[in-house]
């Protein structure tokens, strides 16, 4: 597909040179010299720029079959052939090793390179290598040589300047978008340029006047293209000059057959070699002047946008922001600025900043800090967040946070503020600062009270259970009979007096466990005995609870904990199991989980805890059942839990309403780090 | 009973009078000699003076001088057996002030406290 569509352009390259070639010898029949319009060399260099070097094989072939079509020898139709590609290859190859070429040819670069390479040079190649086969074979006198020359490197040229900028920049260069109305311009131009041209060259002028430059009558229409219509009205211009040239040297008119001379031809043709190059090189600067308004209209626009972003942050922001130049004059002053300082910005303006809004007592210090800057490049406040008293209009003075930048534009140093009134937020800081001490005092002295209070409550209580437990014996001791009813009296009023004891250890342990006052005393514990130990205290309450309690361990379990917070855990668990599973078989455990946790349960046969209820149970005052059935506040479980995150552990309950609970705890072996033991 | 058999021998040092006297009702009906103290001073005094007893019942916080302060003069006593002697420690204070005792002791006994319990320390310590 691809080498069909190559032979394509190869075939359509070939014939079109062919044909253009053919027609620009053929003239010469009617001018009698070298071509007035040799389009192949503009045709191939274009075609080879455009799309590539390795269409060569269609000019040479073309350039070989046209001279030996017109009656050139082989020999002879070889060399200019060869010369007619070398001109077109080599003016590509020039144009890309030796410059970024640009085909659009809407720079003066552009421009450039292509009447060096493409028009000078390379022409001058071909030139020479068509004279030269056509001397070898004798087909003119060698007087001719330099003339034949000349002639031919001026028609090569002339194409290459209008052709090939014709196709380039018609395929290459951006298309543009003219409105109807432009349009309709560039049609009436064109023909008004043709008819003029027409008229021109077909007016039969005087013999006197044949040596005025008519051709002239074309520079306004191109000045006209190339104003109106940039590089594309440049090369369209030239290119109709050349049409038109063309047409009245077709018909025997204008001023390209004056005479049958060489030096007239020469003549005209330079003329339009240099009125092409001009009409470039004006389009291009044309252009090039065009994109740099576009960029500065763009920067502009830019900038007055930001200028209008940056005075409405400047007129909406809530902080003052002031600027000042480096002989600390106020160079910007906010609207927030006006509000805060109570000072109006006109007044402002060019002040020194120091004695606007610093304290009196602080004026030096500004002014040291600005010198320093200027003289060292260092400055303390720069680039950081600080607090400082700041001076109103009316002399009262207020706490502002501030920050300072510092613009090294070219020329001195302008520094910007940005200063916010923390009045409020001092004096809400000042408040809060005091109520957290309040608070603080508070709790203290409410946590002193309970500690007070719970240990002169219990002294009584001591006695008084001693006392009760005393008449319990000596009850029993006097044979019991007749006794019953007060047996029984008495021992109501222990289990009593353990409430209240219960109750009041219970309040104490929460305010200071709930204020985090209470220290670990960590050592090496044993779980296994401490559980123990707790089930034989707690024995009289196992009797009295009707409960069998069951206890299986794998061994001693030692970790680093707390003995007594421990023991109160395990009693509190165990008592809790008593309470809500009286009478049904308790069960405990105690096992090692891996090398790093010790796990304890404990398991009752009671009521058990609903699951909505399983998670409010180890809050402060929660209990699930009703208060008359069952005494206490609620507050063992809390304490556990607290006592337990104190350790690092933690507990679960797993319930369900009638089933039973089992209460599961688990601890860390190790001491935390940093603690004391 | 005499000063060589402190076998049955106990002081109990506290300065509410009515636990101090339950106390030492109990324990005589038990047949144990009770020595009393009503602060740390006195305790010491008793402890120069008096028999060495099998066990001390400590309470911390009292008057003239503290549990603490007790325990700390009994404990670099220049008697080693006294300063040696087992003491445990019956308060109404919170776990971790307990635990806050930096001297030696054999256990502790929280008010308030059952006849079981005193019963079976004292049993423990005063075969």
């Amino acid at each position: 597909m691809r080498r069909v569509y190559f032979a394509l352009q190869l075939a359509v390259l070939g014939v079109l040179y062919y044909l253009s070639g053919r027609l620009g010898l053929d003239l010469q029949s009617i001018g009698g010299f070298s071509t007035l319009l040799w389009a192949p060399t503009g045709l191939s260099i274009a075609a080879l720029l455009l799309i590539g070097m390795r269409l060569w094989p269609a000019i040479s072939l073309a350039a070989f079959a046209v001279n030996l079509s017109v009656g050139a020898p082989v020999p002879a139709a070889l060399g200019i052939a060869a010369g007619n590609t070398l001109e077109a290859v080599l003016a590509v190859w020039m144009l890309r090793r030796f410059s970024r070429f640009n085909p659009a040819l809407d720079s003066l670069h552009d421009v450039l390179v292509l009447v060096v390479f493409a028009g000078l040079l390379s022409t001058a190649v071909a030139a020479t290598m068509g004279v030269l086969s056509l001397w070898l074979s004798g087909m003119f006198a060698p007087g001719e040589a330099i003339q034949t020359w000349i002639t031919w490197w001026l028609g090569d040229m002339l194409s290459a300047l209008v052709v090939a900028p014709f196709l380039l920049v018609w395929v290459r260069g951006a298309r543009p978008a003219f409105p109807f109305k432009k349009r309709f311009e560039a049609w009436a131009m064109s023909l008004l340029f043709c008819g003029g041209t027409l008229f021109v060259y077909f007016l039969e002028l005087p013999a006197t006047m044949r040596l005025f430059p008519m051709q002239l009558i074309t520079l306004p229409f191109l000045v006209w293209a190339v104003m109106r219509f940039g590089t594309h009205g440049a090369v369209t211009g030239s290119f109709l000059v050349s049409v038109m040239a063309l047409f009245a040297a077709l018909r025997g008119a204008g001023p390209f057959v004056l005479e049958k001379s060489p030096y007239a031809l020469w003549y005209i043709e330079t003329y339009r070699i240099i009125a092409a190059v001009t009409v470039l090189v004006f389009a291009a600067v044309v252009a090039e002047r065009e994109r740099q308004r576009l960029r500065a209209q763009n920067t502009e626009h830019r900038l007055r946008e930001s200028n209008l972003f940056h005075q409405s942050i400047l007129d909406t922001a809530l902080d003052a922001i002031i600027s000042m130049d480096h002989e600390g004059k106020v160079l910007e002053f906010n609207p927030a600025a006006e509000r805060i300082f109570g000072i109006e910005c006109s007044r402002a303006l060019g002040k020194e900043l120091a004695s606007l809004i610093v304290p009196p007592r602080l004026r030096e210090a500004h002014r040291r800090g600005l010198a320093g800057y200027l003289a060292t490049g260092q400055g303390a406040l720069l680039g950081r967040r600080t607090e400082m008293p700041a001076l109103r209009a009316d002399g009262s003075e207020f706490p502002v946070e501030l920050s300072i930048v510092v613009q090294r534009a070219p020329g001195p140093p302008r520094f910007t503020g940005h200063l916010r009134d923390i009045t409020h937020a001092k004096q809400a800081e000042h408040e809060r600062n005091r109520l957290v001490a309040q608070l603080e005092e508070a709790v203290r002295v409410r946590d002193e009270f309970i500690a007070v209070a719970s240990h002169e409550l219990k002294t009584p209580i001591t006695s008084l259970k001693l006392q009760s437990q005393l008449l319990a014996r000596s009850l029993e001791q006097s044979g019991g009979a007749g006794h019953e009813k007060l047996q029984r009296h008495v021992s109501l009023s222990l289990r009593q007096i353990d409430s209240l004891a219960a109750l009041i250890d219970n309040i104490l342990d929460v305010s200071r466990l709930s204020a985090g006052a209470a220290a670990l005393h960590l050592e090496d514990v044993d779980l296994t005995a401490i559980i123990q130990s707790v089930i034989e205290r707690q024995s009289e309450e196992i009797r009295r609870s009707g409960s069998r309690v069951e206890f299986d361990s794998d061994g001693p379990l030692v970790g680093c904990w707390d003995r007594v917070r421990l023991e109160k855990v395990v009693t509190n668990l165990l008592n809790n199991a008593l309470k809500y599973g009286s009478g049904k078989p308790i069960a405990l455990r105690s096992v090692h989980r891996g090398d790093d946790l010790a796990e304890f349960s404990i398991r009752d046969r009671g009521i058990g805890i609903a699951k909505d209820d399983q998670s409010r149970i180890f809050k402060r005052f929660e209990r699930t059942v009703p208060v008359r059935q069952y005494g206490g506040f609620g507050l063992g479980l809390y304490i556990v839990k607290l006592d337990l995150e104190a350790h690092g552990g933690q507990i679960r309950v797993d319930s369900a309403p009638g089933e039973g609970a089992t209460f599961t705890v688990e601890l860390p072996v190790h001491c935390p780090a940093g603690g004391d033991i | 009973m005499n000063g060589d058999a402190p076998q049955r021998r106990v002081l109990v040092v506290e300065d509410d009078l009515n636990i101090r006297e339950t106390l030492r009702l109990l324990l005589e009906t038990e047949g144990y000699e009770v020595l009393t103290a009503e602060n740390g001073a006195h305790a010491l005094q008793m402890v120069d003076s008096g028999g060495r007893p099998c066990l001390i019942l400590l309470d911390l916080f009292m008057p003239v001088m503290d549990g603490f302060e007790f325990l700390d003069r009994l404990r670099v006593h220049t008697n080693q057996k006294l300063a040696e002697l087992p003491v445990v420690l019956a308060s109404a204070a919170p776990l971790d002030v307990l635990n806050s005792v930096r001297q030696p002791t054999s256990g502790y006994l929280r008010k308030p406290f059952d006849i079981a319990g005193i019963l079976r320390l004292v049993r423990e310590f005063c075969k």
